[in-house]
């Protein structure tokens, strides 16, 4: 069983990163940047080579395809099958994230619901530069390393090297409110915050950092987390779960998280 | 979209969302900003945004950015962009001489229609193994086949030999000296010639 070999008969616990419940390591995604899907219910009389990759059909040249996109079951009688297109095979731009089976079809729903005002019109559509659109998917689907943690020691799926570890050399927490959201003062690298309408009397944390950043293996946001409170730290990962920002763990997180009522404790945080 | 370009040792690309990381570690190397002639980051928030800036200037069609990728190790190494003169780009890249970047006298140097700036920044590591060298040649085969002329590189001290050499191995000519305004306060203009450490804009032309 997959849990079993990547550790999740331990006693680390994780959570979806969509709707905070608990969950194993091998609910573990891949999130693929996308740029644009090809629409199969606008094609004529299409037929899917799923080991090639290509969709034939009687009124388009054949179009290769990245991946078929995991579409929630609610969503199937409007969309039909998806299939999505990237920009950059040989170079993609991917992720890890951990969703359970309801987590991710929350995440594809989100996104997919964009579409349903083109999906009437259009065989291939593709997506603006500036939009950032995920397909989440099984790790089944790909070429995946068997790391171990750098803080849980335990097996973890990864696509690739995912966080980043900057030393804390000082930090500052002030009060803050949603109507005065305060400055980063000079010589701090960072500033996160808990303010938002739901908790608008909030608490700001500013951190001086040293300059560069290490890599790092974590399984997960809740050992990253855990690592941040033993060893001063602050973890950095480009979140594919928030827009591909740069975004940031630290020792706070489960407090910030907690302030904003976020189901998920381990979310990171917007810098 | 931005154009992939290759030589035999490197690829040149779009920005990808993982190449910030890169980025961030040129851009807080004090003597890798100082060749480049850019403010070193002062925190982490400066630099969040940044690869949406370079989507978006790229849709509206004022610049061009590629990421430099080691073909064998597929490590990123540093960056290199074309910015157009006919957007706000140039008031920015000349806003150290204040208004005079306006004046009639000074705007003549220029092609603000269809003139671009070259700049480029390469990771510490990485430095005199004839990548940039490599790079520069590409992207100026993409402007001779895009017929994107002329280009504009600012060097801000000759004794940034590196660089110098680089654009006049590719044929970039000495255009127009310059000299830094804070430099030229603290040491008079006879000292800056003594020791080499004028500025110049280079050109090259189709």
């Amino acid at each position: 069983m997959l849990s079993n070999f990547f550790g999740g008969g331990l006693n680390k616990i994780i959570h979806c990163e969509i709707n905070g419940k608990e969950t194993t390591i091998d609910k573990t995604r891949v999130l693929t940047r996308i740029s644009g899907v090809v629409n199969l219910q606008m094609l004529k009389n299409p037929r899917v080579d799923l080991n090639q990759k290509v969709i034939y059909s009687d009124s388009k040249p054949p179009i290769n395809f990245f991946i078929k996109i995991h579409i929630p079951p609610d969503l199937i009688g409007v969309l039909g099958e998806l299939y999505a297109i990237v920009s950059d095979e040989d170079e993609l731009e991917q992720s890890t994230h951990v969703l359970s089976d309801e987590g991710i079809n929350v995440c594809m729903g989100r996104q997919l619901i964009k579409l349903i005002d083109y999906i009437k019109d259009y065989e291939i559509i593709n997506f603006p530069e500036t939009m950032f659109f995920v397909s989440a998917n099984d790790i089944s689907n790909f070429k995946i390393h068997n790391k171990t943690c750098d803080n849980w020691e335990i097996k973890y799926p990864s696509i690739g090297k995912k966080y980043m570890i900057k030393k804390i050399l000082d930090t500052k927490i002030t009060r803050r409110t949603i109507e005065h959201p305060g400055v980063l003062l000079s010589g701090y690298d960072l500033g996160i915050d808990d303010c938002s309408t739901k908790n608008p009397n909030g608490t700001g944390y500013m951190f001086k950092t040293e300059r560069n950043f290490l890599p790092i293996n974590f399984c997960s946001n809740e050992s990253a987390v855990d690592y941040c409170k033993k060893n001063d730290s602050l973890v950095y990962f480009i979140d594919f779960m928030n827009g591909g920002k740069m975004r940031v763990l630290s020792e706070y997180t489960e407090s910030i998280n907690n302030n904003l009522q976020n189901h998920y404790k381990f979310r990171s945080s917007n810098i | 979209m931005t154009p992939k370009l290759s030589t035999e040792k490197l690829i040149l690309r779009e920005i990808k969302v993982n190449d910030l990381f890169g980025i961030h570690e040129i851009m807080s190397d004090d003597e890798t900003m100082k060749l480049f002639g850019g403010q070193v980051l002062t925190n982490d928030l400066e630099i969040k945004d940044f690869i949406q800036i370079v989507k978006s200037e790229r849709e509206d069609g004022i610049s061009y950015f590629w990421s430099i990728i080691l073909i064998e190790e597929k490590e990123f190494v540093g960056f290199i962009r074309l910015k157009s003169y006919n957007s706000k780009y140039y008031d920015s890249a000349f806003s150290s001489i204040g208004t005079h970047r306006f004046d009639n006298e000074f705007v003549k140097y220029f092609d603000r229609t269809n003139g671009w700036e070259i700049d480029y920044a390469i990771s510490k590591g990485q430095r005199n193994k004839g990548i940039m060298r490599e790079a520069v040649g590409a992207v100026l085969e993409f402007c001779t086949s895009e017929n994107i002329s002329p280009l504009y590189a600012r060097v801000n001290s000759m004794t940034n030999s590196a660089t110098v050499k680089i654009l006049r191995y590719h044929n970039f000519e000495d255009h127009l000296p310059q000299v830094d305004p804070i430099l030229l306060q603290k040491y008079g203009a006879k000292k800056i010639i003594e020791k080499n450490e004028m500025g110049m804009i280079f050109k090259w032309i189709i």
